[in-house]
């Protein structure tokens, strides 16, 4: 489809949508006649210049490295007893997180909890990297509300997923598309039933100034 | 005074104005002239666009061309002045203003849409003002290449119910786009049997070609 953008009397047939530079590109010549002598000389002279300053820093590396060896060994160490902090942690976060599932289990069993959500507000769950719509990392938001639809068996909800602004609308459309799917699988993964969740992706969204934020995946519980 | 959206907010048509059929969408600016400095001028145009996110055929691109292209109307209380129009009937662009002389006090620009008679086929209708360049411009006026919207102040869309003359809903534009030309500012889609509006705020460099580009 070709439209004519012009205004006034003159009118063209076809809109050229090409950039005509003023100038055109300038390549500086580098094999000029004159000159090849004296190029020539230099780059001699920067050879030498180089292989100096490699002998210089071999040098430097070598010092340097009889004197570490002592020091790894100490590292080492260090490394060893950070280890056997952080499993220790590991291993009590694990106990927090039985204890969290027995909670909700048994919560699950008896009544329904309060719900920590409204109908009708938006709640952010997730951001997703550029350009990305793989769900990989854990995220609390998210793991929040699959306990709590677990605790309530009644409760649906409607996932919307967003793009930032860089690229043409209908990719961002497509990619919004898998982002709400993502999240969609992921919670089904959980052992919430599918009946429970519709997701659309919304394509690009501009509502906030930087784009990491436009990324994002909202949901709202529905009736 | 209607609502007043804030840059991405997403507004139910519907739910606001149960049987809304006939909407006026009002655009505004103000340029900062400078005295023997380039005239601006700023022309809204519509991309009504199906689910490819392209026009289906050139009617659906209303801009200021389309009536040498024969797409057009007379508007029904300025005779002698046309207005473009889309195949279906649904989308009455905005009657070009080159100096601006023609909106004083009012909305520098307007369309008037019939939701009701929109085609199936078009799922979205994006609203967009761009700033008229050399070699389109009237003047054919080098130094309009060097004018952006970081030099356009009060920059607002809004949306009236054409029967009965209330606005629904407003979004002002608070961007300073130092660099762009061409700024989407909003856009109305379907969702499922209603209408919404989206404020967009979405610049681009390359004028009105930009756009062109992006949806045809």
């Amino acid at each position: 489809m070709a439209f004519d953008l012009n205004k006034g009397g003159e009118e063209k047939k076809k809109f050229d949508l090409s950039k005509s530079p003023d100038k055109s590109a300038s390549t500086s010549n580098l094999a000029g006649g004159s000159n090849s002598g004296k190029e020539k000389k230099k780059s001699l002279l920067w050879v030498f210049i180089l292989i100096g300053i490699l002998i210089v820093g071999g040098g430097i590396w070598y010092f340097n490295s009889l004197s570490k060896t002592g020091t790894d060994e100490m590292l080492v160490a260090e490394d060893l007893i950070t280890s056997e902090s952080q499993s220790a942690q590991a291993g009590q976060a694990a106990n927090e997180i039985a204890d969290l599932d027995n909670q909700s289990t048994q919560n699950a069993t008896n009544k329904s909890a309060e719900l920590p959500y409204e109908k009708n507000v938006l709640y952010l769950v997730y951001q997703f990297p550029f350009g990305s719509a793989d769900y990989s990392q854990p995220n609390l938001e998210l793991d929040k509300l699959v306990e709590v639809m677990k605790q309530n068996p009644n409760v649906k909800i409607s996932i919307d997923a967003y793009t930032d602004n860089v690229g043409s609308p209908e990719f961002n459309q497509i990619l919004s598309e898998k982002r709400a799917k993502a999240i969609n699988d992921f919670i089904i993964s959980k052992g919430i039933d599918s009946s429970r969740i519709s997701h659309h992706g919304k394509g690009i969204s501009t509502k906030y100034d930087s784009s990491s934020e436009n990324r994002r995946v909202e949901f709202t519980i529905s009736d | 005074m209607g609502f007043n959206l804030s840059k991405g907010e997403r507004f139910d048509l519907s739910k606001a104005a149960p049987g809304l059929a006939k909407v006026r969408i009002g655009l505004g600016w103000n340029p900062n002239d400078q005295p023997g400095g380039p005239d601006f001028d700023l022309d809204v145009s519509a991309f009504a666009i199906d689910e490819s996110f392209k026009i289906p055929s050139d009617s659906y691109f209303v801009f200021y061309g389309q009536v040498k292209m024969g797409n057009a109307i007379e508007d029904e209380t300025e005779k002698g002045l046309f207005r473009p129009i889309t195949a279906d009937k649904s989308i009455l662009g905005a009657i070009d203003d080159p100096d601006g002389n023609r909106s004083d006090g009012n909305d520098d620009e307007d369309m008037i849409i019939n939701l009701s008679k929109v085609s199936p086929q078009i799922q979205q209708i994006i609203m967009c003002v761009t700033i008229c360049k050399y070699p389109h411009d009237n003047n054919k006026d080098k130094r309009t290449l060097d004018l952006n919207f970081g030099m356009v102040d009060d920059c607002y869309i809004r949306i009236i119910n054409e029967d009965s003359n209330e606005e629904i809903l407003r979004y002002q534009l608070n961007d300073n786009f130092g660099t762009e030309d061409a700024v989407e500012f909003g856009r109305l889609f379907r969702v499922g049997g209603s209408w919404e509006f989206e404020a967009m705020g979405r610049a681009h460099n390359g004028s009105l070609g930009a756009l062109v580009e992006m949806y045809t």
